[in-house]
This record gives structure tokens, C-alpha cells and sequence, in this order.
């Protein structure tokens, strides 16, 4: 509802009461129940006149050309990430379709503990997130399961790898000594990673601080020193055109804090992109960032607008960002809203972490004794064994260092994969598992989705029944 | 005939108004009583018929005279001709015009319907009972259901469900657990091998076996092993133990092990201290009681053996500050050592020495009888220094903020105490009257403040004229510049000046300009001051001005802070600074200034990586993988059983399970069993910004920004 919605209930509802009043004071008590009635009419026939209605008209879809098989029940798609790295939110996302007359609760479980669930009601489709953070470290199955009452409709498993984190490298630059540096670099340095800063004091003084990173000068910022690093923080004066040139043609991240800070600050409520909220902080409203146009807000407040924004700038990102006192959650106790704005910050800016190969596989849900496309890039030679089973690559015939073959898994559960350098693992379901996302996979071909467009409804439409109520009202006072 | 019909159909309106008025009062009487009814059937009833009572004792509707009913008909209905008390009359008092006009109205009366008013007080009476009776139906059924609601319970199945598992060949064990003596509870004897105890039992084990055993001992967690003492017969074993802290232990006979049973040990709580009075922080205005009564609250789960106030006084100020410690016992004995006591003390601050300026710092110390010690925390009593409100400093330097009126609330108090010292030499009749002068000059202090305030300002204070008049003395007389425009502005020419005579001689009311001199926050500190001038204004009247002088003193302070706070401008100073030379800025000597290079290393570890890794590798188990996980598996087993020390309740399932799957006896139960456990351990990682995985080196995207650089295809 927005203000302009209250404002007519408000005064309609005012309007009605005064109009009520002045009715029952009337020395004249005849038809005064109906006179009520007809004002009551009126008084909503101009409130709903001056709301805006619409109608959802539904626009005749194309003839699907193609009969869809007979729609599965149960959970028709789902999908999740198959690998995760530790700390990290994981979330299974799909749909359900819920046929019969019982409510169905989607349970999301591992280690046989319930992480999440979620109600489904009876006779309706919906799709469906559940969250979990995985507290293990390596392979497990985690499952999903549909319970009508005590009875299970469905059990599907989630195969899950949670990959241990590695550390980033941090270069802070600042023109001046402040809390917001020093507590985001205590944070990096608290879990592993490597951060090196340079404050200036002085003319050509610089504090510097070496954490988890050897020992060395930064008075000049050479191409070499800047390609250890994966994400630069600076403030925008302490750093020059030339190494911000540097950073894009090298792809590493830069967070550009602006210079001031803003003279005004009122205590804001802050949503990341994720749409997780962040606790209150102080910040100057004024001081907002434009948005659009290839920025990408990442920060913004209740009436969105953008605190800190990402954008592309050359191979690398660029993150500006116009707050400067993070460090007050974690004085205020919230180091996970910390945490939260920071990776959030870092992930979007960091630069991408090279590999040397690459194994994708095709379908995602690859079954036992069911051919299975596994594709690698690689520059070097290409040698992939799947499931102890060496496997004959054929080249693709445009880009020459992706390859691709065919494996037909003999066994469920993980089951590795082994390139020449490196061992990547992958779920082989069994024949039965993810029944209803098979069922829907051929009828996946177009399904035309149903086009519902608003109109708005016409005033109008209000106005006469306001006429009549009026015309009775007169006619009545003239008898 | 008529007559009477009239004289009854009167009479029948007023018993009908006075049974309405009784069923009105019955009905407010249930309005009343429902809500009652929550409490109870006897508050309801009692109020019930209580509110009854009052209502017919005070209204007393049987009262009602026959004329008063005449009157009303009389007002209601004008076909009536004014004329219905004529009925009331006996037709022989009637004189003839009277007899004619009673027969004239006598039908009309008849046919009288009494209007839906007559009926209206009834009606809302009505109305308050159902809507209270339906209030308090819908208040009960609410709470009916809200009581009804099942509570959340943690429906995971506990341990202490399971039945034990007791080794083949015992038949049975007695356990009593003798509480320490201090808690003086009794001895508890149960016959589970599971143990919930006091901190600090003494522990007897007696273990009965059906037939004769070698040796039977049990095994501790922290490896001690206690052997159990054969009667002769060889089947009745007993070991006794204290037990100081919380783990698990096994039941071994004949080198056979038993499960493991929890040991838990319910610690002593330290007792809770809550100070009712005074408040943390109290300050004691001069002239008020320097009497402070400390009230606690102390509990304990067991017994408190003693309680002591602990003081420590700070004398003098800056560097000169001294304290002094003083330890003070409560008026109340603990010799019965209860678990509850209400202690008080009375602190007298004068017979402790305290003078104005200090402070007192109070704390209660309380030790239960396991000795354990706590203490509240500390509390602060001042006796401000009512010294520093006399000394100048702050308003001879800088711009002084209207210093007068300041010096005259310092005025009084000094006239005051001069007065109170010369008590004794002046005479009743002369000690009054300064009294009340003083009172005088108080009210003309705190209608000047008024102003201030946009008060209205009585009696013309501040007009010179005025003043004159009443020859009294304004001291002030410079600084009311309205008053002195006045008297400068005597015109000839404004004769008959219709607006200035006006001006001059109506009265005019709160001026809204002047009440927007100040921000709200100073007005409410000016407000607060005026009451205390009101109240030491009161007690100078009433020729008291010993009992004034706390509130003179308490205005006086306020109005410091005032002064304080709306201190705008800082003192003047002297200070003549040196010109810039600009050619110098900027080229001082930096050679010396060696920045700070900070170096550290911290490696970061989780405690928890193994029992992660142990999770994942059960998971592997369950699915039929066996190999390769030991070493994980057995550091998860070493948390595990630490863990298990601690609450044994929780974790000791998991341990049992642990046990069995390193020795590959275990079934997918054990594996879950074992699972929850680590759960219980685990929390979830700190979240860490990551990057994301770039695309293989020499991809398309490269190339394509490669080229977009460089220009060339």
C-alpha cells in the first residue's frame, strides 16, 4: 500500500464518519438507516475510484505444440550447488507440485538432524528455497524429503562437497590511519589471510604492515608486486591513474572508498544484493552512488538507493563504496553482519582464481548405467580416468583446449574423477533417484508460460454506482 | 373516575422509571462484576452486590415523588398543558378551572405512550453489561486456549530414556549419593548405574552380582580406577567416592567392560545479591537526611553463611583524593544459614564522616555456605559540595550569561542562613517578617525566570513604576530593558494614544515570543528550577527557612548547570599568536620520522577441521566406504571424549558409538548415533570471502578482452 492508499482510506473513512454523524442528527429519523447505507456506498464508490484497481486479464497462450506427458507430482525440478566452500550458505531451490489433499512438508536434512523445512499446501504447485550451513568438510549426502503427515512421499538425495577455503591477499592503501582499515584487516588476518597495507604519515612515509605476507617495499607499485595481490582497498586519493590501470589490465579487484563521508548521518537500515539485512549504521543519506548503467548496487538502503556498488572495469571489478564505518558492528557485537558485508564486498571484487582444468558434466543428474558427457578444458594434455576407467577425449573441432568423452558409470554414490593433475569427485545417483525431474526433462520443450497482463480499471466504473447513490440522496431530501 | 385513573396511570410511570432505574443499577452491578469474575466468584460477587448497594444507596430511586413524575410528563409531552400535577391533587381541592382542565387532560394521559427515551438509560446499562460480559467471556476463552497451547518441548530422545545396559551377572546396584554436609540435604539412593549429583557427593556404589566374582572395579574418565570391596560371600561389592567433578565411568568384572554411564555433577550456584535501595547512583542535596537505608535481596541455592557491606569513602578532590575502606556487617545473623535473607542496614554518613563533596562507595559482599564469594556491583552515594556553587570562576571571564539573577539565588540562601544564625537575637515578630521579605525576593527571582518562559508575568515585576510604588528596592533594575524603554517613553504627544494606553494597561497574556528564547531541553531545566524556587519560596512564607534551604540550594545548583550549559562563548584568553610564515609551511625536517613496520604471521586453524572431516567420513561409512578414514576418526573420538567429560548427558551416546565403529563393529545406528553427536560439537565455520573460479587460461573471454585492448584481431 503506499501513502497515497492510506491517505484515501484515512479520509474516507473521516469523510464516511463525519457524513454518519450529520445523518443522525438530522431532525428528520425517516429512511435513516438507508440514507446511511447510500452514503456508506458513496463515500467507498469516490475512495475506490480514486484507488488504483486493476484487472488481470489473461491473454490466450499459443497452442503448445508438443502435448506435455501427464504432469508428475512431487517435486518437479530442484536444483543446488554442488560444491560449496566452508562458512558458506548453501541453499536447494525447486518446485513442488502437491496433488494430493494434505498439506506436504519439504524437509531439508543431514547427518539425520533437520536443517530446514517448509509447508506445501494441498492441490498447488510452488517452488521452494531451503538454506542450510553445512557444518561438515568434505563429500556427504544430505536429503531432501516430502512428508504428508507420517508418511513419506519422497526421498531424494543431495550430494554435497564442501571445499575447504582458501585465503585471499589483500593491499589496503590509505592516505590516513582509521578504524575501518585496521579492523577489516584484523578480520582477514583472524582467518588466514595474507594482507599487506601502506598508510601515509607523512610526506613519503608510509606505516606498513605485513600480515601473513613477507616483508617487502611499497613505495613503488610495480606490475610484479601488484600481481600478488587479488583485491586492492584504497581510498580514491591513494592511488594513482597509472596503478589503476595496472589492476584492470590484470584483473585484480579494486574497493574505492570515497573521500568524505558526508556531514549528516542518520542511522540507516542496509540490505546487501543476497537481500540479507544488515543492523543499523550511520550514514549520510545524501552521499548515495548512481546505479545503472553498468553499476551493479550491491548496498542499498530501504528506498534503494546504492551505498556500494560493483562494476566491470577491465578484466578486473571496481567497488565503490561510500560507507566508512563497518568497524561499529563489530564494537556493536555483530561480527557476522560483518562478515556478511564483507565477503559480500570482497567476493564481488576479488579476482578470479585461475585453473588449469576444468571437468564439467552433462546431465547434472548423471544415473547409473546412463552415458555421461564429461567435458575438460585443459591446455596441457588432455588425460581424464572416471571411475578407474580411462576415457578416449575427442577435441573440439573450434576451440582447441576443450575436450570431450563419454563415460558410463558402473557404481552409485561419489566416484572419482582424475585428470592428469587433479581429482574432482561426482555423485552417481541411482536408477530411481530424481524420478519426477526425469518425467519432466522431455516435456521441458517450450511450455508456454501464461501471459497475464494488467490493465488498469477505469474509474468509471465507480462513478456510476456514486451517481445513484447521490440521485437517491437528493430525491430523498426533496420528499 | 377520571381522577383516579389519572393519579394511578402517574403512579404506574413512576414505579415503571423506578424498576427501570433498579434494573439499570443490577445491570451496571454485572458490568461490573464480570471483569471481577477473572479474579474469582468472590471479588465478583462481593463487588457485584457492593456496586449494588452504593448505586441505590446514593441515586435512591425509591425516592422518587409523584410530582417530580408530573413535571417530567409535564416537560415531555405539551398536550399535557402543563397541567398533570392537577391530577395529583384530590378532586375536592380542586377549585372549579382546576376540575375542568384535570377532565380536559384526564384522556390525554390516557392514551399517553412514554417515548423510547424513557427507556434510553436502561437501554445503555444494558448495553456496558453484555459488551463487559462478552469482554470477559472472550479475556477467558482466550486464556483457556492460550494455557491450552502445547508447549515446544525438546523432542529429541534423551539418553536417560534409553534403559541401561548392565553387564551379564550383575544383579542389581544400589547407589546412594550423600550430598556434602554443608547443603544438608539428604542421602538419595537410586538403582541406575547413571548418576546426577550434587557437586562434591560422596558416592557409595553397592554392587550385588548373582554369583561369585573374582574382581570387580570401575573405571573413571580420567583413567583412575576404583576397586570395589567383596563382602565374604563374594557377591556384594561396595566402593564409596567423592566425586568433584562431572564425567563418565564403566563397570569392569572380570576384565569384562560394561557401557559407559554418565556422571553429572550439579554445580553449586553462587549466590544472587539484589540491592532494592538505594539506587546506583544517589546524591544527597544539603539540608536532606544524610541517613541512607541499604536494602538487599541475597539468595542462594543451598544456604548463605555470612554478608558484609564493604564502604570505601573518597575524601577531597584532584590530586588530594583520599579513601578510606571500612567493612561493615548487616544488622541481620546468618547463624541459621537460610537460603533467602531481606538484610538492611542503615549507613549514617555524618557518624561515618562523610562531608559535603564526598563520596561513598558501597558494595555487598556474600558468602554461601561453600564458601563462595560474589558480590554486587558497586554503588555510588554523593554529598555535593554546595561550596563550588558560590565560587565566581566561570562568570567574571568570557560573556557573562545574565550574572545577576544567579547572585540573587545565592542572595537568598546566604540571607537565609544569616537569618537562621540570628534566630535567636532578633525576636520572634522580626524573624518573620525577614522571613517573609526573603519569600518576597524569592517570588520576584522566579517570576523573572518566568519570563523567560513566556510566563505570565503578575504584579508588574520589573516595572520600575511599579516598584517605585511599592518602594521596593529592585536590584535588578538595570537589566529589564522593557521596564526602562517605559519609563524613558513618556510622550506629551501620546496623549489619547489609544494603543499605548492600551498597552500599558491591559494585561497581556503569555507572550509566545519569549517562550522560543531557549531549546525545549534548556525550558524543562528552567521549569524544573522554578519549582524549587516555588517550594523554597513556600517554606520562606511559612517562616521556615531552614526547611527552605534544601530547595534553595537544589534551585541554585540547577541553575548552575544552566549557566553551564548555554555557555556559548569560551573564556577570553590573552593569546596573541605569531604570524604564519607561509615560505616555511610544508618543509619541516621528516628525516627522524621512522613510521612503525608492523610484521605478524597468524596462522589460522580450525579447532574443529578433524570432527568436519570425521562427519564426512561416517557419511562415507554409512554408504558402504570403509578405508582410509582411522586417523580422522580417532582425533574426532579425543574431542568427542573430552567433550563427554564435561556433560556427559549429551555426549556419551555418541562416545559409545565412536567406540564400536573404530572397532568395526558397528551397525549404521552407531554411525548415526555418532553423527548427532559431532553435530552437537560442531558449529558452523566463520564465512570467508572467496574467489570465484576463473575460466581456463587461454579461454574465449581472454582473448576477446586480449584483442578489445590491443585492437588488433
Amino acid at each position: 500500500m503506499t501513502t497515497w492508499n492510506y491517505f484515501l482510506l484515512v479520509a474516507g473513512v473521516i469523510v464516511a464518519g463525519w457524513l454518519i454523524i450529520q445523518e443522525v442528527r438530522r431532525p428528520k429519523k425517516g429512511r435513516l438507516a438507508a440514507r446511511i447505507v447510500v452514503t456508506l456506498v458513496a463515500v467507498a464508490c469516490l475512495v475506490v475510484a480514486g484507488w488504483p484497481l486493476y484487472v488481470s486479464r489473461e491473454e490466450a497462450p499459443p497452442r503448445p505444440a508438443v502435448k506435455a506427458a501427464t504432469p508428475a507430482a512431487g517435486i518437479v525440478a530442484c536444483d543446488w550447488p554442488r560444491r560449496l566452500s566452508a562458512g558458506a550458505e548453501w541453499q536447494v531451490q525447486g518446485r513442488y507440485r502437491n496433488n494430493t489433499t494434505r498439506p506436504v512438508i519439504l524437509r531439508l536434512a543431514g547427518f539425520d538432524t533437520t536443517l530446514d523445512s517448509l509447508v506445501i499446501a494441498p492441490q498447488q504447485e510452488s517452488s521452494f528455497s531451503l538454506s542450510a550451513l553445512p557444518l561438515h568438510q568434505g563429500r556427504a549426502v544430505y536429503r531432501i524429503t516430502a512428508m504428508a503427515g507420517k508418511d513419506t512421499l519422497e526421498q531424494q538425495p543431495l550430494p554435497l562437497e564442501v571445499m575447504p577455503v582458501t585465503p585471499l591477499t589483500v593491499l589496503f592503501l590509505a592516505q590516513a590511519p582509521d578504524f575501518e582499515n585496521r579492523f577489516l584487516a584484523d578480520w582477514l588476518v583472524q582467518q588466514g589471510n595474507a594482507v599487506a597495507m601502506r598508510t601515509l604519515v607523512a610526506k613519503n612515509k608510509y606505516l606498513l604492515r605485513f600480515s601473513n605476507f613477507p616483508q617487502q617495499s611499497l613505495d613503488v607499485l610495480t606490475p610484479a608486486l601488484l600481481d600478488k595481490f587479488d583485491v586492492v582497498i584504497s581510498q580514491a586519493g591513494a592511488i594513482d591513474r597509472g596503478t589503476r590501470a595496472r589492476l584492470e589490465e590484470a584483473g585484480i579487484g579494486l574497493v574505492l572508498k570515497a573521500d568524505s563521508a558526508g556531514t549528516q548521518p542518520r542511522p540507516l537500515q542496509l540490505k546487501l544484493r543476497s537481500g540479507r539485512r544488515l543492523p543499523v549504521l550511520y550514514t549520510d543519506p545524501g552521499q548515495v552512488l548512481p546505479s545503472g548503467n553498468g553499476q551493479l548496487p550491491l548496498v542499498t538502503d530501504s528506498l534503494h538507493r546504492a551505498y556500494v556498488t560493483v562494476s566491470l572495469a577491465g578484466a578486473g571489478k571496481l567497488v565503490r563504496s561510500h560507507l566508512f564505518n563497518t568497524y561499529s558492528w563489530q564494537l556493536e557485537g555483530q561480527p557476522a553482519a560483518y562478515g556478511q558485508y564483507w565477503s559480500a564486498l570482497l567476493e564481488a571484487a576479488a579476482r578470479k582464481k585461475a585453473t588449469v582444468e576444468k571437468v564439467t558434466v552433462h546431465p547434472a543428474i548423471a544415473r547409473v548405467y546412463q552415458p555421461l558427457d564429461l567435458q575438460l578444458e585443459t591446455a596441457a594434455i588432455p588425460t581424464l580416468q572416471a571411475g578407474g576407467i580411462r576415457l578416449s577425449l575427442a577435441q573440439h573441432p573450434w576451440l582447441p583446449y576443450r575436450h570431450s568423452g563419454t563415460w558410463w558409470p558402473q557404481k552409485t554414490g561419489w566416484q572419482q574423477i582424475n585428470t592428469g593433475t587433479s581429482v574432482s569427485w561426482n555423485y552417481i545417483f541411482r536408477d530411481d533417484d530424481w524420478k519426477n525431474l526425469r518425467a519432466m526433462h522431455p516435456s521441458s520443450v517450450p511450455t508456454p508460460l501464461r501471459q497475464t497482463s494488467l490493465l488498469p480499471l477505469s474509474p468509471l466504473w465507480w462513478l456510476m454506482p456514486l451517481f445513484f447513490t447521490l440521485i437517491f440522496l437528493w430525491w430523498e431530501k426533496k420528499m | 373516575m377520571n381522577d383516579v385513573n389519572g393519579h394511578m396511570k402517574i403512579a404506574g410511570i413512576r414505579t415503571r422509571w423506578v424498576r427501570s432505574q433498579q434494573l439499570r443499577y443490577g445491570l451496571l452491578s454485572i458490568a461490573l462484576a464480570a471483569p471481577l469474575a477473572l479474579f474469582g466468584i468472590i471479588p465478583a460477587i462481593a463487588g457485584g452486590v457492593l456496586s449494588l448497594f452504593v448505586q441505590l444507596w446514593w441515586h435512591k430511586p425509591c425516592r422518587l415523588q409523584e410530582e417530580e413524575v408530573a413535571r417530567y410528563l409535564n416537560q415531555t409531552f405539551p398536550e399535557l398543558e402543563d397541567s398533570a400535577a392537577l391530577l395529583l391533587k384530590p378532586a375536592a381541592d380542586r377549585n372549579l378551572l382546576e376540575t375542568l382542565q384535570a377532565e380536559k387532560i384526564s384522556p390525554v394521559l390516557e392514551n399517553l405512550q412514554l417515548p423510547g427515551k424513557f427507556y434510553r438509560p436502561l437501554r445503555q446499562a444494558l448495553l456496558i453489561a453484555s459488551f463487559m460480559v462478552a469482554f470477559t467471556i472472550g479475556w477467558h476463552m482466550l486464556n483457556t486456549y492460550l494455557a491450552k497451547l502445547p508447549v515446544t518441548t525438546n523432542n529429541a530422545p534423551g539418553p536417560a530414556t534409553k534403559p541401561e545396559k548392565i553387564l551379564p551377572g550383575i544383579n542389581g546396584v544400589q547407589i546412594t549419593l550423600q550430598p556434602p554436609a554443608y547443603m544438608r540435604r539428604s542421602a538419595l539412593t537410586q538403582s541406575a548405574f547413571n548418576i546426577t549429583a550434587p557437586d562434591s557427593s560422596l558416592i557409595k556404589w553397592e554392587i550385588h552380582t548373582n554369583k561369585e566374582v573374582q574382581e570387580l572395579s570401575l573405571l573413571f574418565n580420567d583413567s583412575t580406577r576404583l576397586t570395589l570391596q567383596p563382602d565374604v560371600e563374594h557377591t556384594t561389592w561396595t566402593a564409596t567416592r567423592t566425586v568433584r567433578k562431572s564425567g563418565f565411568y564403566q563397570v569392569s568384572m572380570n576384565d569384562r567392560l560394561s557401557e559407559l554411564y554418565q556422571l553429572q555433577l550439579v554445580p553449586d550456584q553462587l549466590p544472587v545479591i539484589r540491592i532494592t535501595n538505594p539506587k546506583p547512583f544517589t546524591t544527597i542535596e544539603f539540608g536532606q537526611s544524610t541517613k541512607v537505608n541499604v536494602q538487599a535481596a541475597l539468595t542462594d541455592d543451598y544456604g548463605i553463611r555470612d554478608a558484609h557491606i564493604a564502604l570505601t569513602i573518597a575524601s577531597g578532590s584532584g590530586e588530594a583524593v583520599r579513601f578510606k575502606d571500612q567493612e561493615l556487617p548487616f544488622d541481620n545473623s546468618f547463624s541459621a544459614r537460610l537460603p533467602r535473607y531481606q538484610v538492611s542496614k542503615t549507613l549514617n554518613l555524618t557518624a561515618m564522616g562523610l562531608k559535603p563533596g564526598d563520596e561513598l562507595y558501597f558494595h555487598i559482599r556474600v558468602t554461601d555456605t561453600r564458601r563462595q564469594e560474589n558480590r554486587s556491583d558497586v554503588y555510588i552515594i554523593t554529598l555535593p559540595d554546595t561550596a563550588q556553587l558560590f565560587s565566581m570562576e566561570g562568570m567574571v571571564t568570557g560573556v557573562a550569561f545574565k550574572p545577576e539573577y544567579f547572585r540573587s539565588q545565592r542572595q537568598i540562601i546566604l540571607d537565609a542562613e544569616q537569618l537562621l544564625r540570628e534566630k535567636d537575637s532578633i525576636g520572634t515578630a522580626k524573624f518573620n517578617s525577614r522571613s517573609n521579605d526573603l519569600g518576597t525576593d524569592q517570588k520576584l527571582l522566579r517570576l523573572r525566570y518566568g519570563k523567560f518562559l513566556g510566563e505570565e508575568s503578575e504584579s508588574n515585576v520589573g516595572d520600575p513604576r511599579v516598584a517605585a510604588e511599592e518602594g521596593h528596592d529592585d536590584h535588578d533594575h538595570g537589566h529589564d530593558h522593557h521596564g526602562k524603554e517605559a519609563h524613558e517613553g513618556v510622550d506629551p504627544g501620546d496623549f489619547g494614544n489609544a494603543a499605548k494606553v492600551l498597552d500599558e494597561f491591559t494585561d497581556k497574556h503569555d507572550n509566545a515570543e519569549d517562550a522560543t528564547f531557549f531549546d525545549p531541553e534548556i525550558k524543562k531545566q528552567l521549569k524544573a528550577t522554578l519549582t524549587e524556587m516555588w517550594k523554597s519560596e513556600l517554606q520562606l512564607r511559612l517562616y521556615k527557612p531552614q526547611e527552605a534551604l534544601p530547595f534553595a540550594y537544589k534551585a541554585l545548583r540547577l541553575l548552575k548547570d544552566l549557566q553551564q550549559q548555554s555557555r556559548v562563548y569560551v573564556a577570553k584568553t590573552g593569546v596573541k599568536t605569531t604570524p604564519l610564515k607561509p615560505e616555511k609551511r610544508l618543509t619541516g625536517e621528516q628525516d627522524k620520522i621512522r613510521p612503525r613496520q608492523q610484521k605478524e604471521t597468524a596462522a589460522y586453524q580450525d579447532q574443529l577441521l578433524k570432527v568436519r572431516q570425521a562427519l564426512a567420513a561416517l557419511d562415507a561409512m554409512k554408504a558402504g566406504d570403509t578405508g582410509g578414514h582411522a586417523a580422522v576418526l580417532r582425533e574426532a573420538q579425543q574431542l568427542l571424549t573430552t567433550q563427554a567429560a564435561a556433560t556427559p548427558a549429551a555426549y556419551l551416546p555418541a562416545l559409545e558409538a565412536m567406540r564400536r565403529i573404530q572397532t568395526l563393529k558397528s551397525t549404521e545406528k552407531d554411525i548415526r548415533t555418532a553423527q548427532r553427536g559431532l553435530q552437537k560439537i560442531l558449529t558452523a565455520p566463520p564465512l570467508q570471502p572467496q574467489r570465484t573460479p576463473a575460466p581456463v587460461s587461454p579461454s574465449l573471454p581472454q582473448h576477446y578482452f586480449h584483442n578489445l585492448k590491443t585492437g588488433t584481431p
